[in-house]
């Protein structure tokens, strides 16, 4: 049978089945009211409440977050989880993004935006080794400890063994 | 006519430059989040929750002291009128009173440069009195 032929008569079931329906149920009918319920909730995740939940930004992207010269890392201070098993905004396997972090800003080059970059360090396993990056833009000494990029941040995790640095996008800079 | 209107515009391009310069959101998640966490929730006891006891040491002068010269607020790289902004903004976000009185520049210069050597026991001492 030709895929043509088969669409026609489904089509025509459909239709046939649409119409005999439609002739037969009253408007205020079980099934009509309950084919009413099965639109709407299908339609509730395009709600904006269920949209609010997600926080990720949609941006434009240059680059390879496996080199240090990757946009999001001009402040960073470690080994790249991306080379260790995670990825930029990702700890690997069995380790622990620590809650606490030092915050910056970096320039993405493919819309010339600042953004708000938050350096979660990955806790929890021996040193990763590989990739490690070092670049200080808007980093200050350590009698700053909110701004230093020196500092271990892994506080608040199981243990303080510092494994990877992430660089998670939080936010666009308005200030 | 056109005078009026090129004014107009000029007038509110400045005002939104003024805000945006002055979006006390962005120097929260530059100056206060990474410790103070993204939902306010913090490390206790090394970094303190903003709940509500923001608010009852917002009610007093001492209170009021002690939240501009906590060190992570005095020492953060920005200034008097950015703070006093980002230290609203976190009032109106993350405590339930409705009405706070709202920091002004001039008080955060007024306490600012006075340094706090214990932090913690000042806030317990403060939180304590006003149970």
């Amino acid at each position: 049978m030709k895929p043509d032929a088969l669409i026609q008569i489904v089509d025509k079931w459909v239709t046939a089945r649409t119409v005999k329906s439609a002739r037969q149920l009253s408007r205020r009918h079980f099934l009509s009211r309950f084919g009413k319920l099965m639109v709407g909730i299908s339609l509730v995740p395009v709600l904006p409440v269920a949209r609010a939940a997600e926080t990720r930004l949609q941006l434009p992207e240059i680059g390879d977050p496996q080199d240090c010269d990757y946009w999001r890392y001009c402040a960073i201070d470690g080994y790249l989880c991306s080379c260790c098993g995670g990825s930029e905004s990702k700890c690997p396997p069995g380790a622990e993004p620590s809650p606490v972090t030092w915050i910056g800003t970096c320039e993405n080059p493919a819309d010339g935006k600042r953004y708000i970059i938050s350096y979660n360090d990955c806790c929890g396993k021996g040193e990763c080794g590989r990739c490690f990056c070092n670049r200080n833009e808007g980093d200050k000494p350590t009698y700053y400890p909110p701004k230093n990029n020196d500092i271990n941040w892994c506080v608040g995790t199981k243990t303080n063994a510092y494994h990877c640095s992430t660089a998670v996008v939080v936010g666009v800079d308005e200030s | 006519m056109r005078w009026t209107l090129s004014l107009l515009t000029l007038l509110s391009l400045t005002l939104l430059c003024a805000y945006a310069a002055a979006d006390p959101r962005s120097h929260y998640m530059i100056h206060c989040m990474g410790c103070h966490l993204n939902d306010g929730r913090g490390l206790p006891p090394e970094v303190p929750a903003f709940d509500n006891k923001l608010a009852i040491l917002a009610a007093s002068d001492k209170g009021r002291e002690y939240l501009v010269t906590v060190p992570g607020a005095s020492q953060s790289l920005i200034d008097d009128a950015a703070l006093a902004s980002v230290l609203n903004w976190i009032l109106d976000t993350y405590t339930e009173e409705p009405v706070h009185q709202p920091f002004l520049a001039s008080e955060i210069s007024r306490y600012r440069h006075t340094p706090l050597t214990n932090p913690a026991h000042l806030r317990d001492e403060l939180l304590g009195a006003a149970d």
